[in-house]
């Protein structure tokens, strides 16, 4: 599955060790928002039923038309959560952040820079379906990398600390 | 109500217009920047749950 994903700037030497985005139950409650809010115009029948009462094909039209919006916002959601990734190869970590649709945040971190990586799953949701943060603490500056809500956390964790151990016996090599 | 109907429609043309280049932008991302298999399939998604709406929508309207 990762040999079919590539990304912009790719080296030839360069392996994708670890693509990930956030868990799918970040996206729950938008989705069943959405549901919720699709069936509140039936709140309006039930108030303004004399009004409606001869004018339910024009009734059900604005419904549409409002259910279209809703999908939009969804389809929205669906398009920031799509494109915001993680990757991590063995020579460096990329965050992609699409965070509206013409602002797009691209960080590299090298994975010479790692210092300390912390894994936070907090509450019990996020332990029940394995979720939660990764914090990558860099050498040199007080900057933090943060891989936010992602599945499996403890096993991309260990997949970044193998890929620095790696490249840190590979830079002693001499290679 | 005779007398709404053809600002109904201009609206619901104009709604439909600035519908469907809302969605376009959201295509073009998916497929511009989006990496994987899932982004394709969410592109997919998007344009058939929009399709049906607007078939869905236009045929009630055709009924005013």
């Amino acid at each position: 599955m990762l040999e079919d994903i590539t990304f912009e700037g790719k080296n030839d030497n360069e392996t994708l060790l670890v693509f990930t985005r956030r868990h799918w139950f970040v996206l729950f409650g938008i989705v069943m928002g959405t549901l919720f809010a699709s069936f509140l115009p039936i709140i309006l029948i039930v108030l303004l039923a004399p009004i409606i009462i001869g004018h339910e094909i024009l009734f059900m039209f604005c419904w549409l038309i409002y259910i279209m919006i809703l999908w939009f916002i969804l389809a929205y959601r669906l398009t920031l959560h799509s494109l915001d990734t993680w990757i991590v190869t063995n020579e460096r970590i990329l965050d992609i952040v699409q965070i509206g649709l013409f602002n797009r945040k691209i960080s590299e971190l090298h994975l010479e820079s790692i210092q300390d990586i912390s894994v936070n799953t907090k509450g019990l949701i996020e332990s029940y379906l394995n979720f939660g943060n990764i914090e990558i603490q860099t050498g040199a500056t007080a900057q933090r990398f943060m891989f936010d809500k992602v599945p499996n956390p403890l096993d991309i964790k260990d997949a970044i600390m193998d890929a620095a151990k790696s490249k840190e016996h590979d830079t002693k090599q001499g290679f | 109500m005779d007398t709404i109907i053809p600002y109904i429609g201009l609206a619901y043309g104009l709604f439909l217009l600035g519908y469907w280049t809302a969605i376009a932008i959201l295509l073009y991302h998916l497929h511009r920047f989006g990496l994987g298999r899932h982004t394709k399939r969410i592109l997919y998604i998007v344009l058939a749950g929009s399709i049906m709406l607007t078939i869905i929508t236009s045929l009630v309207y055709l009924k005013l």
